[in-house]
């Protein structure tokens, strides 16, 4: 029998990484955690609170909208994002020049700035400058995304649509690409039919694929700041308020730190939560 | 089930069918064959020599450059697979994952809006031929690879009146010990249903084991067509005789010469009686060689007069046979022989010691003559490509 | 499954990374970690380095910049004597790098090119003069309070955060620091007493803690030419019984706005309003009632020139102490007279300005009074003077003078005489003591340099946002009146003294100005009624003063009333006021000549 030989100085190889990910996500991680349970108003002056922010932040009826607004509003993004993009990836060409045009056209959008993004829809949507406004206007439809709730989130949605699905449809073209000629030979031979081809080959083929569409877009979503700030500044009222911008007021408009701490955390572990369920169902359906 | 015939059949991927330009490179050139109804066929050659080009075009996923493909005389060059009504089997094992297995042997059916009841009745038929019934209602995904195999198989057999079924490499991801068991299963479906089944493959076992008659292909052409036995003991190319055979033909370049007792061959120094029938008057030009399998070359016992003599090189010991590496000659440059002995049951032979001299023999009925690397037969038959 | 398994794993760590990252960006936005701005100061150069340049150079530099600060209320000589004094004072700090920050205006982006420029040639220290947003000020300026670590070495900062400044402790008393540190780097000839906006900067404790380098008010603006117009006279007066002119109350001021949106509807053709505002939902939403919209409606107690004890945020103090903003604690927030300015603002918004105008932000609806289809706006920066009496604008005449002026702004039925009126933006210079000293010096310098009798008139010309009294007063600005619509008028008269801005009430403005945009955009979209909003704004507010309170304030820390039922503070002196039966009395207007004659 031939023993493994073990080596300690194996652990001094990896001390430089240890220590990079201790300076940059687990010391700052902590520190938030520190600041989660204080008051902290200057340098000298804190006080500690024990969990007075968890409370007031978990009781917060502002939070509750703004955490359930954020829902709607990733779930609204995900059921269209998804069949749009899956949809665009199956009609876009196989082989020739068109394949590169049509990547670069698609991937345009996801090369803009956050707040680019969020500027120009903000001009665009304008009823006296701005294209779109002017000619939803001139077609005698009421649109005005600062004082109309639903125009506020149809613009908004529409927004993250023409932003983002281009990622899922770049996902799901990678995908389909990945699917052996020998599946649609078979289903040509079989006679079968082009829905079905969709539902038995490609769909089932694309699952890790929209898995990882999903995670994306969901966590993209959720944390989603710039672009709806830009436009609607949160408004009108608090219909477009969504949580990182309840985050971000607090964090770095009010410098308050305890509070912004504590529901930062309570962010984190949300997400942490979801991402965790998803996996796990996601893998039980795979080997079920 | 159908007589499919090939006419005239070149394939470029250049162009497309009825283009003007010309091809710069072919995949297939002129191929002429006919498939008889229910017989089984076996596509052999090396990767690249356009086999599984040619079973496409068989089954209608893709459209020959030029050339005519006819199903029982009807000209189906135009029609698409579904149409002409084929199956095919290929490399890889190609199930719906999402289905269970008797889903995927209904599938077909479905698409041809079969009633429910018959449905059933043929999917229980097929699944009881195949051995499947116990795992119908799992999902296909849980199935071993070769049991995928013959559920893709299963899927082809259960439309009564599939024109012929179409195997492209399909053991490839089945693993060794199992790869049997899927050849008995295809002789037995082939044994029952009389379909008409073509096999590509570059495994010469697989193609001589399964198949009533082989088609070597090199290079986009039709080398030869045959029976196992006739590609073995008369190979009508030197690459075919190189290709089939372990180890393959020895190939020698050689000169003719005619003397009062019959024709001898010259390799290098040496001179080998030739058989009667290759004795021919008039000596054609064109390079010649001779061929003898490694299987039909004789060791003459010590002491014997006559023979080659042979200088060993190398010796394999492969269990039940010995292959023996030896030159003919002594001085550097000579041709290589190689020399296949079949052990006597139980013990073997006397050991053969490298750098040995060994006396050999060509069995003369089984020296065959080639020239431009073509056999040169009795009466000068045309070279393998005539109808069966 | 090999396949499957690596795509989880390539799944993992993106989320891993994802919810790392996201953790420590919040902590480094919190931990304070060292601004890179911060560049080791190449330390005092030596006298070498300043002596090495011969003389000749800075003498032909000093009567070079000379010709480029004309006008001034300096002589020739007085002026090369104060650029000597500074090339003196400079001498051991030559070679420095210093950094200042500022918010975006014309004035400050003359300093930032041009006075930055000369004050390096002239003294040889090199400032770099960087140009942020408002909100961006103060939210470096928290970040170098909350760590301790230099971000810039002085800041121009609107004196409304004077009441934070004292209690918080962290900035350094400019009049301590002139008489006692930094008494070799102070220029003679500063003359403190001669900025209009001292007081601005001046804390409880009688110490000044912010010098003014810029200043502009808020006032009303409005269509001189068309109030002129006799057509329009007379149909005013024919629909409600006064003449039509500058109006005096918020009554006349609605009737105007009704006049112009709703009857007169075009003139020459163009669609006219007349009111125009802002409603996005924006940080500058906040400042749009911070800035004074309360006390003009008449929220507040008197006292200039902040309200005492309720200012006019509604925050009550008691001996310096904030002590509440609810009415159930003596403040004003939420009471009638609050709750009666977000109302109008909210009507005229909706009735009588462009349809466009609640979906604009500040900066967005700045230039539009410019377009030519405005005939009045009641909260009007005079920092967008300038941009209206450029040459060629429809509301600019032929010969350069406006078409417009600026006047008082209308008070509402709650205001009382004694009491302030209006908003004045003061951007003065804050030095915070975790700047080191030296570099403090040397920032010190520029400061002084950019608000100097030398540069302070024509940089007046430059930004139209004056801060000394003999600039002002002086020969080449009475000149140059005319085409300023009235902002001369405005400034020489006392009706100044009542636009002033935020004071020493608010303890903590970052804070607290942050929980005024969202609660007001909430009434805009209607979601709460105007009561409700204001309950929760003055809710939260108290919230932020007892946590204040709880943690401990340098000086004059909060020291919450308790709650009482609100009718046992309407109408009690000194507190907030009940509710007006007539909330909307007759209209007053006064010509706007008649306006001028009584400020001579």
């Amino acid at each position: 029998m031939i023993d493994k030989t073990r080596s300690n100085r194996a652990w001094l190889l990896i001390l430089p990484m240890f220590l990079l990910v201790a300076f940059s996500a687990i010391v700052p991680l902590m520190t938030v955690v520190n600041y989660s349970v204080q008051d902290i108003l200057g340098p000298q002056t804190k006080v500690y609170v024990g969990f007075e922010w968890f409370r007031k932040a978990l009781r917060d009826p502002d939070l509750h909208a703004a955490f359930l607004r954020q829902l709607l509003y990733s779930c609204s993004v995900l059921a269209i994002e998804l069949p749009l993009g899956l949809g665009i990836s199956l009609l876009m060409p196989k082989r020739g020049w068109a394949v590169s045009a049509a990547l670069v056209v698609l991937a345009l959008p996801l090369l803009i700035p956050w707040n680019v993004v969020g500027t120009i829809w903000q001009i665009f949507g304008r009823t006296d400058i701005g294209m779109g406004g002017a000619a939803l206007v001139k077609l005698g439809i009421d649109y005005n995304y600062t004082s109309n709730r639903i125009d506020a989130w149809t613009t908004v949605l529409v927004m993250d649509v023409w932003h983002w699905t281009p990622l899922v449809a770049l996902l799901c073209y990678s995908g389909l690409r990945a699917i052996p000629d020998a599946y649609y030979q078979a289903a040509s031979i079989d006679g079968a039919s082009g829905w079905s081809v969709f539902r038995y080959i490609q769909l089932p083929k694309l699952k890790n694929v929209l898995v990882i569409a999903v995670l994306l877009r969901f966590m993209d979503s959720f944390m989603i700041y710039t672009e709806p700030f830009v436009v609607t500044g949160g408004g009108p009222g608090n219909s477009t308020t969504f949580l990182s911008q309840f985050l971000t007021t607090l964090a770095v408009g009010q410098f308050d730190l305890g509070p912004a701490a504590a529901f930062s955390l309570i962010y984190f572990l949300f997400i942490l939560l979801f991402c965790y369920v998803f996996y796990t169902v996601m893998n039980r359906v795979g080997q079920g | 089930m159908a007589e499919i015939v090939l006419q005239s059949i070149s394939h470029s991927y250049d162009t497309e069918r009825g283009a003007r330009r010309p091809a710069t490179s072919y995949a297939l050139r002129d191929i002429n064959l006919r498939w008889r109804d229910g017989g089984a066929y076996a596509l052999l050659g090396p990767s690249g020599c356009g086999k599984t080009t040619l079973l496409g075009i068989i089954s209608g996923l893709i459209q020959p450059t030029q050339g005519q493909v006819l199903y029982a005389g009807k000209d189906v060059t135009e029609l698409s697979s579904r149409a002409r009504n084929i199956a095919q089997v290929f490399q890889f094992p190609v199930v719906y994952d999402t289905m269970t297995v008797a889903e995927n042997l209904a599938f077909p059916l479905r698409n041809r809006n079969l009633a429910a009841a018959e449905i059933d009745r043929r999917v229980g038929a097929i699944a009881e031929i195949l051995e499947l019934t116990p795992v119908l209602r799992n999902r296909a995904t849980r199935l071993t690879a070769d049991q995928k195999q013959i559920l893709a198989l299963g899927r082809g057999l259960v439309r009564e009146d599939v024109a012929a079924i179409l195997f492209d490499e399909p053991l490839t991801v089945i693993d060794p010990h199992r790869k049997w068991l899927l050849r008995r299963k295809l002789k037995e479906i082939h044994k029952q249903f009389h379909h008409t089944l073509i096999y590509v493959t570059h495994d010469q076992t697989e193609a001589l084991t399964f198949a009533d008659e082989v088609i070597v292909m090199q290079s986009g052409q039709v080398l030869q067509r045959g029976t196992p036995e006739d590609l073995f003991l008369r190979p009508a190319h030197t690459y075919v005789g190189y290709f089939i055979g372990s180890p393959g033909m020895n190939v020698l370049p050689c000169e003719v010469e005619h003397h009062q007792g019959g024709a001898r061959a010259r390799v290098g120094t040496h001179a080998v009686a030739l058989p009667a029938a290759l004795d021919r008057p008039a000596t054609p030009t064109g390079s010649l060689e001779l061929g003898i399998r490694p299987e039909h070359v004789v060791v003459l016992d010590d002491g014997a007069e006559g023979g080659l003599p042979v200088v060993v090189r190398t010796v394999e010991d492969h269990g039940r046979f010995r292959i023996i590496a030896a030159t003919l000659g002594a001085t550097a440059g000579d041709h290589r022989i190689k020399i296949r002995i079949g052990h006597p049951s139980g013990r073997g032979a006397a050991p053969v010691a490298v750098g040995a001299t060994l006396r050999v023999q060509f069995q003369a009925e089984h020296i065959c003559l080639y020239r431009d690397h073509r056999i040169i037969t009795p009466g000068d038959a045309a070279r393998g490509e005539e109808p069966a | 499954m090999q396949a499957r398994t690596s795509v989880f794993d390539g799944l993992r760590s993106r989320w891993c990374t994802a919810a790392f990252a996201l953790t420590a960006t919040l902590a480094a936005a919190g931990c304070g970690k060292k601004e890179p701005e911060n560049k080791a100061a190449t330390g005092t150069g030596p006298a070498t380095g300043s002596a090495a340049a011969p003389a000749v150079d800075r003498s032909a530099a000093v009567e070079k910049w000379i010709k480029e600060f004309q006008p001034s209320t300096l002589s020739h000589d007085q002026q090369v004597a104060e650029l000597k004094w500074f090339q003196d004072a400079a001498k051991p700090f030559a070679g420095m790098e210093i950094k200042v920050v500022s918010e975006t205006l014309t004035t400050h982006s003359y300093e930032s090119k041009t006075l930055a420029a000369a004050f390096a040639e002239l003294t040889g220290i090199k400032v770099t003069h960087d140009l942020i947003q408002e909100g961006d000020v103060i939210e470096k300026l928290q970040t170098q309070m909350q760590s301790g670590q230099n971000v810039y070495d002085m800041y121009v900062n609107d004196t409304d955060l004077i009441g934070t400044h004292y209690r918080y402790g962290n900035a350094v008393a400019l009049s301590d620091f002139m008489t006692g540190e930094g008494k070799d780097v102070t220029l003679p000839t500063l003359d403190v007493d001669d900025f209009i906006g001292k007081k601005f900067g001046t804390a409880p404790d009688g110490k000044l803690y912010q010098l003014p380098d810029q200043q502009f008010a808020n006032l009303y603006w409005f269509r001189y030419d068309w109030f002129n117009r006799e057509d329009l006279k007379t149909k005013f007066k024919a629909k409600y019984g006064y003449e039509l002119g500058v109006p005096v109350n918020w009554s006349a001021y609605e009737d105007i706005a009704e006049f112009f949106t709703k009857d007169v509807k075009e003139l020459d053709g163009k669609k006219v309003y007349g009111h125009m505002d802002y409603g996005k939902k924006d940080p500058s939403l906040g400042w749009r009632f911070t800035d004074a919209w309360l006390s003009m409606a008449g929220t507040g107690s008197k006292g200039l020139p902040n309200g005492l004890p309720v200012d006019e945020w509604g925050i009550r103090v008691e001996n310096c102490q904030p002590v509440g903003s609810s009415v159930s604690r003596g403040g004003e927030t939420n009471s009638p007279a609050a709750v009666y300015s977000l109302v109008k603002y909210i009507d005229w918004l909706k009735k009588y300005a462009p349809p466009e105008a609640p979906g604009m932000t500040f900066s967005e609806a700045g230039p539009v009074p410019g377009q030519g289809s405005i005939a009045q706006q009641i909260f009007w920066y005079t920092a967008f003077t300038a941009d209206l009496a450029k040459p060629g604008l429809p509301v600019v005449n032929a010969d350069g003078t406006p078409k417009w002026r600026m006047a008082p702004s209308p008070h509402g039925p709650y205001w009382e005489k004694g009491m302030k009126l209006g908003y004045q933006d003061a951007g003065g210079w804050t030095m915070l003591s975790s700047t080191p000293l030296d570099r403090r010096k040397a920032a010190w310098l520029y400061a002084q340099f950019v608000v100097s009798k030398t540069v302070s008139l024509k940089k007046f010309f430059v930004g139209l946002t004056p801060i000394r009294k003999s600039d002002i007063d002086s020969e080449a600005v009475t000149k140059a009146a005319p085409n300023y619509g009235g902002l001369v008028e405005f400034y020489r008269s006392g009706a100044r003294e009542l636009w002033t801005p935020t004071g020493t009430n608010v303890p903590d403005y970052p804070k607290l100005a942050q929980l005024w945009w969202s609660n007001i955009s909430e009434a805009v979209s209607g979601a709460l009624t105007p009561q409700a909003a204001m309950d929760k704004l003055a809710k939260e507010m108290d919230a932020v003063l007892a946590r204040l309170e709880r943690a401990g304030m340098k000086n004059c820390p909060p020291k919450l009333n308790p709650e009482k039922p609100d009718k046992e503070w309407l109408g009690a002196p000194n507190g907030p006021k009940a509710k007006l039966a007539n909330e909307k009395p007759k209209g007053e207007t006064m010509a706007y000549e008649k306006l001028l004659e009584s400020w001579k």
